[in-house]
């Protein structure tokens, strides 16, 4: 699912990339997924977590198509410009359960593309390629409220 | 629609500069400041970019991340150290 083998050896063969997880965007989907899981109960909240990693493997391919987080990757950048620090693009995919309309029930997935493993930007997999997911968080809401709970078992039955 | 801004030398220097730093065409980038500009700082788009920048700063500092795949292992593993938990503490209510 996660291969880091670059497919040098076929040209024709899109790059697969790795996916690696900070250790804080990790925790944001344990946090996430406990969450969840206090609302709504441990078989949503594993189904959840599941539909999650399958939208995180989607971004072995042609990760570089993923849009730009417009405003987070501005901000972010004038950071560390303002630090004399290289800059980032900063990449984002939504997911949200099939089924599931409501904003409430959105989270985004932050991520970095690497081409290769650099001094600036922390360790990866060697020199293969990587997508180095930053952040996830709940989207458009500051809190996951009972309401969402509720849309979400729902849209799991 | 079109807008046609007469931008101060240095003002357009730093534009482009930002929309550099940001990976983005200085159209785009443009278009964004004025956007923000005109919706104000969302609080959500603060919370991220703190949140992003401190990550970054870990993966600067040696945080070389975890594989997705050895993370999805490690998580399964622990549902299924709670489900045998979950048994064991059923069997005992049963018992």
């Amino acid at each position: 699912m996660t291969s880091g083998d670059n497919s040098g050896e076929n040209d024709t063969e899109p790059t697969v990339y790795a996916i690696r997880l900070l250790r804080r965007a990790a925790a944001d989907i344990d946090a996430a997924r406990d969450y969840i899981f206090d609302v709504t109960g441990e078989a949503i909240a594993r189904r959840w977590r599941e539909g999650l990693y399958e939208a995180l493997a989607k971004l072995t391919r042609f990760p570089q198509g993923y849009s730009v987080a417009t405003e987070e990757n501005a901000r972010v950048n004038e950071v560390l410009a303002s630090q004399g620090k290289p800059a980032v693009i900063i990449r984002q995919t939504v997911y949200r359960r099939p089924g599931s309309g409501r904003q409430g029930l959105t989270y985004k997935v932050f991520f970095v593309v690497k081409e290769s493993d650099d001094s600036s930007g922390g360790g990866g997999g060697g020199d293969a390629p990587f997508v180095q997911v930053v952040h996830v968080r709940h989207a458009a809401r500051d809190t996951f409220t009972n309401e969402d709970a509720a849309s979400l078992a729902g849209d799991m039955e | 629609m079109t807008l046609i801004l007469n931008l101060p030398p240095e003002a357009e220097e730093q534009l482009k500069a930002a929309a550099d730093a940001a990976g983005q065409d200085v159209n785009a980038y443009a278009v964004s400041v004025v956007l923000r500009g005109i919706q104000g700082d969302t609080q959500e788009a603060r919370e991220a970019t703190t949140a992003i920048l401190a990550a970054l700063e870990d993966a600067e500092a040696g945080d070389k991340g975890i594989l997705l795949s050895d993370y999805v292992e490690q998580s399964r593993g622990r549902d299924r150290l709670r489900d045998a938990q979950d048994k064991r503490q059923q069997r005992r209510k049963a018992a």
